[in-house]
């Protein structure tokens, strides 16, 4: 699950990356209106978060001009403008959901998971396969009735192993959701945290439920 | 104040009646004089009628009496007592009448008289020939004539009267009566007795002139005898009679006044009746004529109020688009929805400064809101980057590095905070005109050195080099406060706003009048299209908003600007894009002086 933070206050920029961070999603941060545009344009993200005031190109122009274009991710406006009017014209412009600046850090991860959900057609914040349960708001993971205690990298991944159910995921997938643009792009990160998830997941259960598909990538059982 | 529509309305009508009216006043004068006029005429010719009428009946009896006393004159008859001649006159007057000729006849005793008066008289006398007259003729050629009255008297005392005047008899004097005249009448009133009054006529005549041989007498007899100056036409002999002989009879003839009165009467009557019916035409079309007027009043009246109207409404319609147009102005659309060809040139000025003082507002309402919108980003942002950090430091348990990293950002972002709020204050105070001007004397050297000496860290940071020259002391009475805040703000932002490498300076300069504060920077500029801007709040040139090095969200310079004019000093502003800028403070000097003259005092 990748995200485009675009704001150009440090250290609000700063403690949002951390804690989307922290809930496993991979974070990419623009500060000014032209390098989110570049960014946007250059790279696959589940959710860009936008603030409008920004240096150069402020953000309404940039949401118009990505929604003119045809770029389809989920945007979440963050802005200290937070009248009415201000939230309608954002809406209309094509954003997914709106909200004014100062909020709380819950609300706003609530709502970018939500706005992850709505991408991959999920209603429910519990994805159930087999006997295991990821809960993406409390951000814990159960198999067979049993915590298992996953890092954020590892939690992102099956994150979106899961919401990919049935179909197979390319490594290259996996590292455009998954790994900002200040990872190192080492061939097997992947594999190696695909081996870590395994070991917390797959080891001790059965059957086993991340699967290689040889020559193609990884996907995780249907239903 | 009234609406105009009713006013003008109004004035109009008052004044369409005032006009309508007088007109109307001065038609009915006219209009009532002429006929006036006209039943005077008609009076005045209803008597002079009357009077025409009245004479031509008096004429007409007149003529009736005269020719009644011709008549007669025709028929009178003598009857002679042949007893009472003698021989001889018998003799002579057989010898005289012997002419068969009736024209000799008569005037051979004429000629006779004329000769031998004496003896004619004689004969005359003694034959004293009574009057007769054929009754059944009388009564014939009588009948129906004007007279009802006659009595003829003779110079010889014979006389003849009618039955009808009874005992009364019309004097005459015969022997005054034309003494001259053969042929003579007159016409007289005569009061016979107290109830009876007549209108005769005399008329004279000759004895022998009697009968047929009355020449005819003219029926036109104007003026009346004895009245003219003229005396009657009959032919006279150059020969006077003799006074002492008159062979004259005198036939009067009379017919009783009360008749002719009583003819005057009806005529007078008529006349009244005229004048009566005069009367009542006149004050019909008087009637007739206000009735008229009255109708062309209202008429014009009632049109002249529609017109009144009509012209009002259109003189008013331009008005009413305008205040239409006006009301249709409200806080989201300042756009005065009208055209100039709609409007008469009298409101084009009015829609005209309307439109401007409109596109002010709009600019106003524009530049609050973005200023609104400012505070709210400026204060909202670091608000909630403090509220995100928090939230996430307590998020979970954390190394003691982690918190204290947390702890530092938040309480750098509290004093960039804190900045903003206390710069808003400024202007705010400001506005409010809480700031006043604290003067007092100070070295304006010595303040400029300290506020280059607070900047030198950041200028050393940033590499930029930061100078002041200026004379090494310089004192002067002013606000201190303001005058170190103005050049901190300009300090920083030549500083911020620069090149590595670059260059500050901040120059002190006295001149009689006035001393000059100029700080110079060879950094970034402004563009000339921007530099009236620069002075507005939370304007930036770049509208870059670069929070991480922000102790600057676009106040600084308006507040530089606020407080230039607090302490009546110049603001300039010189730049070049890519060269740098140059920002010039002039104090006024005589102030200065004045001020402190007054301090010393």
């Amino acid at each position: 699950m990748k995200i485009l933070l675009v704001e150009d206050h440090k250290l609000l920029a700063r403690s949002l990356k951390q804690a989307l961070e922290e809930d496993g999603f991979a974070v990419d941060l623009a500060v000014a209106g032209d390098e989110a545009d570049a960014k946007a344009r250059g790279a696959i993200y589940d959710v860009v978060i936008l603030d409008l005031m920004l240096p150069k190109i402020d953000g309404l122009t940039l949401l118009k001009g990505w929604r003119k274009d045809g770029l389809t991710f989920h945007v979440l406006i963050l802005t200290a403008m937070g009248t009415l009017e201000d939230k309608v014209l954002g809406l209309n412009l094509g954003a997914d959901d709106y909200l004014p600046k100062p909020f709380e850090l819950t609300e706003f991860l609530a709502r970018v998971r939500a706005l992850v959900r709505r991408g991959h057609q999920a209603k429910d914040p519990i994805l159930r396969i087999h006997d295991l349960e990821i809960d993406t708001g409390a951000r814990s993971v159960r198999r067979a009735g049993k915590d298992i205690y996953l890092t954020p990298r590892e939690f992102s991944l099956l994150r979106f192993l899961c919401y990919h159910r049935g179909k197979v995921v390319t490594r290259s997938m996996v590292w455009e959701h998954l790994y900002d643009e200040n990872d190192d792009n080492t061939s097997n990160v992947v594999d190696v945290y695909i081996r870590y998830l395994r070991n917390k997941i797959d080891k001790n259960f059965t059957p086993p439920l991340i699967l290689t598909r040889w020559g193609e990538g990884y996907m995780i059982k249907g239903d | 104040m009234r609406s105009i529509r009713f006013s003008l309305t109004i004035c109009f009508l008052a004044l369409l009646a005032f006009s309508l009216g007088g007109a109307s006043l001065m038609a009915y004068r006219s209009a009532s004089r002429n006929l006036e006029g006209r039943l005077s005429i008609q009076k005045e010719l209803a008597q002079t009628t009357y009077k025409d009428r009245c004479r031509d009946e008096e004429n007409r009896l007149d003529d009736a009496l005269l020719f009644q006393a011709q008549t007669l004159a025709r028929l009178v008859q003598f009857h002679v007592d042949w007893g009472k001649l003698r021989y001889l006159d018998l003799h002579t007057l057989g010898l005289l009448t012997s002419p068969a000729n009736s024209s000799a006849y008569v005037q051979a005793p004429v000629w006779a008289l004329q000769g031998t008066r004496s003896f004619a008289g004689d004969l005359f006398r003694r034959a004293t020939p009574a009057i007769r007259f054929d009754p059944a003729e009388l009564l014939t050629r009588l009948d129906g004539q004007v007279a009802e009255f006659f009595q003829i008297d003779t110079a010889w005392n014979a006389s003849y009267k009618s039955n009808s005047l009874e005992a009364m008899s019309m004097a005459i004097n015969l022997a005054t009566f034309a003494p001259d005249e053969v042929l003579h009448w007159e016409y007289e009133d005569l009061q016979l007795n107290e109830s009876l009054k007549v209108r005769r006529v005399v008329l004279k005549a000759s004895r022998f002139l009697l009968g047929p041989n009355l020449p005819a007498l003219p029926r036109n007899r104007n003026p009346v005898p004895n009245r003219g100056a003229e005396p009657p036409v009959p032919p006279r002999n150059n020969n006077t009679p003799d006074a002492s002989f008159r062979p004259a009879i005198f036939i009067q003839c009379a017919y009783d006044l009360a008749k002719r009165d009583a003819l005057f009467a009806s005529f007078a009557k008529q006349r009244d009746e005229d004048i009566l019916n005069f009367g009542t035409e006149h004050k019909k079309d008087l009637e007739e004529f206000r009735g008229m007027l009255a109708a062309i009043n209202l008429l014009t009246f009632l049109a002249g109020g529609g017109i009144c109207l009509w012209l009002v409404r259109l003189g008013l319609a331009p008005l009413n688009l305008l205040t239409v147009a006006v009301s249709r102005i409200n806080e989201k659309d300042f756009n005065l929805d009208i055209t100039d060809k709609q409007l008469p040139e009298e409101l084009k000025p009015i829609a005209i400064r309307l439109g401007l003082t409109l596109d002010q507002l709009k600019k106003a309402f524009a530049r609050e809101k973005q200023a609104t919108a400012d505070i709210s980003h400026e204060l909202r942002t670091p608000l909630s980057a403090m509220l995100a950090t928090l939230d996430l430091a307590l998020r979970k348990t954390r190394t003691v590095e982690e918190y204290r990293v947390m702890l530092e950002d938040c309480r750098e972002s509290c004093t960039n905070m804190h900045k903003d709020v206390e710069r808003l204050l400024k202007l705010a105070r400001l506005d409010a005109g809480a700031d006043p001007f604290r003067p007092e004397l100070f070295d304006l050297s010595h303040l400029a050195s300290d506020c280059v000496k607070m900047l030198s860290p950041l200028a050393q940071s940033k590499g930029v080099e930061l100078q002041f020259e200026g004379e090494s002391s310089l004192e002067i009475h002013s606000d201190p406060g303001k005058l170190k805040e103005i050049l901190v703000n300009l300090l920083h932002n030549a500083v911020q706003y620069n090149k590595p490498l670059g260059s500050v300076f901040l120059r002190l300069s006295s001149r009689p009048g006035s001393i000059i504060i100029e700080v110079e920077d060879n950094g970034i500029g402004i563009e000339a299209s921007k530099k009236n801007m620069i002075f507005e709040r939370f304007f930036r040139v770049d509208a870059s908003r670069s929070h991480g090095d922000s102790t600057n969200c676009g106040l600084g310079l308006a507040i530089v600007k606020g407080y230039a004019e607090l302490l009546g000093a110049g603001l300039e502003v010189t730049s070049e894009l890519g060269q740098g800028s140059t920002f010039k403070i002039v104090l006024p000097a005589p102030l200065i002086k004045e001020a402190f003259a007054a301090s010393r005092l």
